[in-house]
């Protein structure tokens, strides 16, 4: 093992070019309006975009998936149906809906940052029908330069960001929405 | 005739298809256009990132031991691979050694490029491709035919056909949305059941030893947070500096490679879950030769995108297959005659060095001059076809001496005026299988500028 290690660097060392330079670049700037471009790109790639004012209620996700659907909640708005702590991950398919606080989000992509520090499990946001983002709308960045400047990658074991419901268009190029992960991804953006 | 015209020839016998195929690639590649012209700073995103691939590239060996660092640091088990052979063993122990007898697996291609499914297979291991395009192509039994959409080159029927027969879903359904739905449930049964899952790496950050896997449909996050053991296997220019040069590559990779803004799903692994056990592996499998061969060292800044494929007049026209190795277009042409040159020596030509690949690559990647160059290589080293060596041998004579130019250009005139057709296009006339000679003049520039130039 150590021998190997060894032998692929040192044919490393004897094959590299020379020394060339890291080029150094400061964040792009952009001429959009952050919330709106966010706004315009996510609903573009199949998420849907709701401004919220007060508290999300139980009224409106009813509205939304109907009555009755197990869901786990990580904001405070209101509480989870099942406690998925006492869970294992693969005891997880049952749940429907997962709502999540996101960090940051990128207006250039629709592209939402959460971090393991929001996941009792790491699968949760992947393995449930549909996903719920709630957003601070000051925490809209513009592209992506900016959104690896404000977080630092390095602070957990798992973080990711999610631009949207999954969805393939491995079948002649068809366009199909709820692959393998959510079927849907609503982001209330509170003011 | 050699394998990739042969095959090409075979693929092109169907013109439905080949226009169909070719179509479906041109609307990426004009996606990718429209995603690439709403970015003011796009031509300077790919210099940058052009850059930093080089600069990388000749700091590699520093950056690979840092990245093993931290990633050691972070509780990974981090493993190195000479070549296919050790890799596929590398990742055999691992198996072994937790008892996994199932592995789910995103898209890699350089476990394709390892064969590493049918080396796991023999050993009793049960694999399932996880991406809705691999799982295609494993259950019809193909390799992938693009790196990016693996099943590219299958009609909605074919697949409604080989699900009837795997996953019995409808007899001759055929709709996108209902084979999707039926592969989704398929494949999350096998999730839950998985020992293990495997993925590729599309960037592998040195500065924090973690890896950032980038996909649309969520089957690689599914695995790995479902299994208690993740396997990530990466060839070892995937290396790049820091976290922040994340920012330019993730703002190239899915534009260029599907007209996304980003992937669906951009994912950070640094360390295991709890409870579970996180590895990666760096394979080498010819890389570190590439980095030593000058003129061809370029060709290991590829982030995998495709763009390449989507824009390139041979591919869409031959099909993926017909390149006969994982990595197929232009990137896969200048990439494979570096493993095994004979093997590969048609490859280089399969190309009308249009240039097309060399502008949308967004790594900046100068494909048609090393497509160019190998094939200078494969000349030298005699591994054209005859056909095609007689008559480069006859060509470079009569271009290197203007007294045989003028008189070949002379007789060439008047034989093609009145020979007839057949013995024109005789078998020996490899140029007029597929195309018509040009028309010819009545008089040559010369003799024309003979009698009018003005020769003040």
């Amino acid at each position: 093992m150590k021998e190997m290690k060894a032998d692929i660097l040192h044919r490393i060392k004897q094959n590299k070019a020379n020394p060339k330079p890291l080029p150094d670049y400061a964040a792009f700037g952009y001429d959009f309006d952050p919330r709106e471009k966010f706004t315009e790109v996510m609903e573009a790639v199949g998420g849907k975009v709701l401004h919220q004012k007060g508290k999300i209620n139980a009224a409106q996700l009813a509205n939304l998936f109907g009555e009755g659907i197990s869901i786990y909640s990580g904001v405070e708005d209101f509480s989870s149906t099942l406690d998925v702590s006492s869970l294992s991950p693969k005891d997880l398919p049952p749940i429907e809906v997962v709502i999540l606080p996101v960090q940051l989000a990128v207006a250039e992509n629709g592209a939402c940052y959460l971090d393991e520090s929001v996941l009792p499990h790491r699968v949760l946001p992947f393995i449930c029908q549909h996903l719920i983002f709630v957003l601070e709308a000051k925490s809209i960045v513009g592209n992506m330069h900016e959104a690896l400047e404000k977080i630092d990658l390095s602070q957990q074991g798992f973080s990711v960001f999610i631009a949207g419901p999954s969805k393939t268009a491995d079948i002649e190029q068809a366009l199909v929405i709820g692959a393998q992960g959510a079927r849907s991804l609503t982001v209330f953006i509170r003011q | 005739m050699s394998k990739h015209p042969q095959k090409a020839a075979d693929f092109i016998a169907n013109e439905a298809r080949t226009d169909w195929h070719d179509q479906s690639l041109w609307v990426v590649r004009e996606k990718r256009d429209k995603l690439a012209k709403g970015i003011a700073e796009w031509e300077e995103l790919r210099e940058l990132a052009s850059q930093i691939k080089d600069h990388t590239l000749s700091h590699l060996d520093h950056y690979l031991e840092e990245f093993e660092k931290n990633a050691l640091a972070n509780g990974v088990q981090v493993h190195w691979a000479k070549d296919a052979e050790t890799h596929n063993h590398i990742v055999h122990d691992i198996l072994q050694k937790q008892k996994v007898r199932r592995l789910v697996k995103s898209k890699s291609m350089l476990t394709e490029e390892c064969g590493l499914n049918p080396f796991l297979e023999k050993q009793g291991i049960e694999i399932i491709d996880t991406d809705l395009g691999e799982r295609i192509i494993q259950l019809k039994d193909e390799p992938p035919s693009h790196i990016v959409m693996p099943a590219i080159h299958l009609k909605k029927e074919e697949i409604g056909e080989l699900f009837h027969e795997k996953l019995q879903t409808e007899k001759g359904a055929t709709d996108p949305q209902y084979l999707t739905e039926a592969a989704r449930q398929h494949l999350r049964s096998h999730f839950l059941q998985a020992d293990a899952a495997l993925s590729g790496v599309n960037f592998a950050v040195a500065e924090t030893g973690g890896v950032t896997v980038c996909t649309n449909e969520g089957n690689a996050d599914m695995g790995i947070h479902l299994a208690p053991v993740q396997i990530h296997c990466m060839g070892l220019e995937k290396v790049i500096p820091r976290q922040k040069d994340l920012g330019v590559f993730t703002r190239l990779l899915a534009r260029s490679a599907t007209g996304q803004p980003i992937t669906i799903y951009t994912s950070h692994h640094l360390k295991p879950k709890p409870g579970g056990e996180m590895h990666i592996v760096i394979v080498d499998n010819g890389r570190s030769e590439q980095l030593g061969r000058e003129d061809f060292r370029n060709s290991l800044k590829c982030i995998r995108c495709g763009a390449c494929m989507n824009t390139c007049p041979i591919y869409r026209r031959s099909g993926g297959h017909s390149y006969d190795y994982t990595v197929p277009g232009p990137i896969g042409s200048i990439l494979t005659p570096g493993k095994d040159l004979k093997k590969y020596s048609d490859l280089p030509f399969a190309s009308t060095l249009c240039g097309s690949c060399t502008d949308v690559c967004p790594v900046k990647i100068d494909i048609h001059q090393q497509l160019y160059k190998w094939r200078q290589i494969i000349a030298e080293e005699g591994h054209l076809p005859k056909a095609k060596a007689r008559e480069m041998s006859m060509a470079a004579k009569v271009l290197s001496s203007p007294k045989a130019y003028r008189r070949a250009t002379k007789w060439m005139r008047r034989l093609m005026r009145f020979l007839p057709r057949p013995l024109l296009y005789l078998n020996r006339n490899v140029w007029g299988k597929q195309r018509e000679l040009p028309q010819v003049p009545r008089q040559t520039f010369k003799d024309w500028y003979k009698h009018e130039g003005n020769e003040s």
